[in-house]
């Protein structure tokens, strides 16, 4: 059985709007799949990071930038991606994610 | 005699006729024989903006004067390759909404640029302009690539519906590949904000341009026809900064610049500062926005002068030298590009 009981903070910036948008969750407030896929990413995150520094394509222009943390008391996964960049596995998770997020002001 | 600039045996007229009458995996080949000489004059501007430097034309010039676009349906897909061709240049609509207006919403930017500017298509050599329809699902976003694609997501229906309506996002993103092969400005900080202001200035000239909308008529709103309902009723506003919807946190001079490290610097948020500039210049000259304050823009953006890192204030005083070479040093266009910047408090000199 999987821990859900750790924390989930996603934020996505830029895009054409520029409308930056952030949520906090726990796992368990998602539905089992992607909770079941925030859990592989917090035992294996070197599957899901973006190969070297994310970075978007050269002359490109709002494209989305994702940002998504994972926490379980002092254990922290960090991962950041570009559109393009964001692995196949961890889409709908960001998707999900991206459902329950609401505009947030910039950091 | 026409000289296409892949100056090969198979002109690209008749590859795009093969590609759209093949299976899948010819096509695939097919487009990227076309994508070639994309591929050679994007990375020649590339190294040249390392240098500092304008990338020359790789081949005579083309005569010009008709687009060649190209409207790929990505399935919802997130893939950056292109998937199936759709519509070709030259064909007529088709069934799908989507396909026909960024068809359509790419002939006005080009006839903008054309008619207006001189401008062959985005590096003014012809580039076949290609749109990459239906990315990813309920996906609440149109973006460039940088590669000579531009990617339209179909909206979720709150942030932002179908992209492919907005003749002013077609315009902005279209003319990121403009600036990517002019100055290729940074895209982060200031002059990733000057990035962004040259892509709502230029895609307001192509709606306006399009509608036959002079200065004052002219709402001067960014992406009122692809908002849902979160951000009803514009993206942005160049009239108003700040006030477009109940998120928008546009300054409108720079005391309000914000300081921050998400967007890159926020490039969508301080592009409200050049924003406002640009509508102040071409509401205090009257007549059509992209007359004397498009030309200006256009000969700043073309300008050698203009460098990858430009702040905004070496932009404005860009602008005030192009004023000044093209219109005279006294005129009303000099003095009215000194009013756009004294409003939204970016020095000139």
């Amino acid at each position: 059985m999987s821990d859900q009981g750790f924390r989930l903070h996603y934020r996505r910036s830029g895009g054409f709007a520029g409308v930056q948008l952030a949520v906090d969750v726990l796992a368990g407030e998602l539905p089992a799949e992607q909770a079941e896929q925030a859990a592989r990413m917090l035992a294996h995150p070197e599957e899901f990071r973006a190969a070297g520094s994310p970075a978007a394509p050269p002359g490109s222009a709002d494209l989305f930038s994702y940002q998504l943390e994972l926490e379980r008391g002092e254990e922290r996964q960090d991962f950041r991606w570009t559109e393009f960049e964001v692995p196949d596995a961890a889409r709908p998770l960001l998707t999900a994610l991206r459902g329950l997020a609401k505009p947030a002001p910039p950091r | 005699m026409t000289r296409h600039s892949l100056a090969c045996i198979l002109p690209p007229e008749l590859l795009i006729e093969l590609a759209r009458s093949s299976a899948a995996d010819r096509q695939v080949a097919i487009l990227r024989s076309l994508e070639i000489d994309h591929t050679i004059r994007q990375a020649r501007a590339e190294i040249a903006a390392r240098r500092g430097g304008r990338s020359q034309p790789l081949t005579a010039r083309l005569t010009g004067g008709t687009p060649r676009r190209m409207i790929f349906d990505q399935e919802h897909s997130t893939a950056g390759q292109p998937g199936r061709l759709v519509r070709a240049e030259g064909q007529g609509p088709v069934a799908d909404v989507s396909v026909n207006q960024a068809y359509d919403n790419f002939g006005y930017t080009y006839t903008l640029y054309y008619d207006v500017f001189h401008r062959d298509s985005i590096d003014g050599q012809g580039m076949t302009i290609n749109g990459m329809v239906h990315f990813g699902t309920d996906y609440d976003n149109a973006f460039w690539d940088g590669d000579g694609h531009m990617f339209f997501g179909d909206g979720d229906g709150q942030v932002l519906t179908d992209t492919t309506k907005g003749d002013d996002v077609i315009g902005h993103e279209l003319t990121h590949g403009v600036t990517q092969h002019e100055a290729n400005l940074t895209y982060s900080g200031q002059s990733g904000a000057l990035n962004e202001s040259i892509s709502d200035v230029f895609g307001s000239l192509v709606r306006q341009h399009h509608r036959n909308q002079d200065a004052a008529s002219a709402d001067w709103l960014i992406g009122s026809d692809i908002v849902g309902p979160e951000l009803s009723p514009a993206l942005r506003s160049m009239k108003d900064p700040g006030h477009a919807n109940p998120h928008d946190n546009q300054p409108s001079t720079m005391d309000g610049y914000l300081h921050t490290a998400s967007d890159n610097g926020g490039v969508h948020t301080n592009s409200g500062i050049p924003n406002h500039a640009f509508y102040v210049v071409a509401t205090t000259l009257g007549g059509n926005a992209w007359d004397a304050p498009g030309q200006i823009w256009y000969d700043t953006l073309t300008s050698p002068r203009l460098r990858p890192n430009s702040t905004f204030a070496a932009f404005a005083s860009l602008t005030l030298r192009q004023a000044r070479m093209r219109y005279g040093t006294t005129s009303a266009e000099a003095d009215a590009i000194r009013t756009g910047w004294d409003a939204v408090k970016v020095p000139v000199r």
